[in-house]
């Protein structure tokens, strides 16, 4: 019988590349995933890999969403307004309509509790900050909130609850390891070993913060169950272009040959 | 205040949690000048510019570890004291930096919480006491008129922790 693999994808975006090799070598092993569980960028690679997406189809998928230009859109000046003069507070730097038509494209009328594997989005209550896990309901919502990097992207409300991305309360997007689904949880978890060099100050403070809840979120203790993944990519944090694909998935692909634990990793029990 | 003392040179050691601001990565600062020290444990970034000691840019220990319980546990106390400011929800901000304040400071506050809970559960034989400042709202960091506020609770949460904190003095 072949273990059961639970598969952790943080909120890095060099995730959306550094699973494919991954999911390669599962293959390679005859391993299946049989629970996802993705926050931030970790959330729309999972969101894609639960759909079935092939090696090809995924990997283009991959590309379109790291090109979206998603903090181009700039409407800073009119938000800016907004906060001196408004009382709302549910306002954003940037504008999600090219999230939102990603998102339209791919993953139109689905619905979690349906997807082929099993799977949870980390999203973070926007007024306690607690963690709040996504297993059901409309697809695009989730991934949506899960993605909701507040306050460049503004708050969503599902299900009565106002949501923002998973980054603030679960980093890594953690499956509860006493879960009876899997037998394994492999965590993904890449992080690079410089800031971004861009000279845009909201991208370098996107970056300092996006790792800081990283840091914040990596827990140091032993757990049986779980093979932390833990690459530093010699790459920046600037925004990824789509040529970086195959570095980021070659070189992750060079980091689980040299892990000790997941080259050891038994196909059966 | 603290002049060009040292912090190896004070009465009881001390450890003061930075922020490193090129690899993030949480960093104890047991030697060196005090005022240099503090005042990157306590730099707001971005509200506040970062310090630099021995040419390393560093800020708020919050960034990496918001409460450095593992700090205190390589001590190796019979008993640890942990204290805590934490506050309440507010669901209804009633403007957009309130709503970002809240968000990070309990962001901040859970991630630091659930590394306390980690941690202790690592270091079973360590009694400890988690003494919890629960404010009904986020401190203003510049408004020393909520100092009186401060204490008060102090005094409230020591009482309610009497009993406990009575194995300090058997």
């Amino acid at each position: 019988m072949n273990k059961r693999v639970g598969l952790e994808l943080g909120a890095h975006p060099y995730t959306l590349f550094g699973v494919i090799p991954l999911l390669q070598q599962l293959q390679t092993s005859s391993l299946s995933v049989s629970l996802l569980s993705g926050a931030g960028a970790g959330a729309i690679a999972a969101g894609l890999i639960a759909c079935e997406y092939d090696a090809h189809k995924y990997s283009k998928a991959a590309i379109e969403f790291v090109n979206l230009n998603l903090f181009k859109r700039n409407r800073m000046l009119r938000s800016l307004f907004n906060l001196l003069f408004t009382k709302k507070v549910n306002l954003s730097l940037y504008d999600s309509n090219v999230l939102d038509q990603y998102l339209t494209r791919h993953f139109a009328g689905m619905q979690i509790e349906n997807l082929k594997i099993p799977l949870i989005l980390k999203t973070t209550d926007a007024f306690t900050a607690e963690e709040v896990v996504l297993e059901k309901g409309n697809l695009i919502e989730a991934l949506r909130a899960s993605c909701a990097l507040f306050p460049a992207y503004s708050a969503i409300k599902v299900q009565d609850q106002v949501l923002v991305t998973g980054t603030y309360s679960d980093w890594h997007a953690r499956i509860k390891s006493e879960s009876n689904q899997v037998d394994l949880i492999l965590s993904l978890s890449l992080s690079s070993t410089e800031l971004s060099h861009s000279t845009n100050n909201i991208e370098q403070l996107y970056a300092f913060f996006q790792r800081s809840f990283q840091i914040l979120s990596s827990n140091d203790g032993y757990d049986p169950k779980r093979i932390v993944l833990d690459f530093k990519l010699p790459f920046s944090y600037k925004r990824i272009a789509a040529q970086e694909e195959a570095v980021i998935s070659s070189y992750v692909h060079d980091c689980l040959n040299k892990h000790p634990q997941f080259t050891h990793l038994p196909p059966s029990v | 205040m603290f002049g060009e003392r040292k912090i190896e040179d004070l009465p009881i050691p001390l450890s003061i949690v930075v922020t490193g601001v090129v690899d993030g990565q949480s960093r104890v600062l047991t030697h060196g000048r005090l005022v240099d020290a503090l005042y990157a444990s306590i730099t707001i970034f971005p509200l506040m510019e970062c310090i630099r000691i021995n040419n390393v840019p560093y800020v708020d220990g919050a960034f990496s570890n918001p409460i450095p319980v593992n700090v205190g546990l390589e001590a190796h106390p019979n008993i640890l004291l942990i204290t805590t400011f934490t506050f309440k929800p507010d669901h209804q901000p009633n403007h957009f930096f309130r709503f970002i304040n809240n968000l990070f400071c309990l962001s901040i506050e859970q991630y630091g919480l659930k590394k306390v809970e980690h941690w202790m559960q690592q270091a079973k034989e360590v009694q400890y006491i988690h003494l919890d400042y629960m404010l009904s709202e986020p401190l203003s960091i510049v408004d020393t008129n909520q100092l009186n506020t401060i204490i008060q609770l102090g005094e409230h949460v020591l009482k309610q922790h009497e009993s406990s904190l009575r194995i300090l003095y058997e």
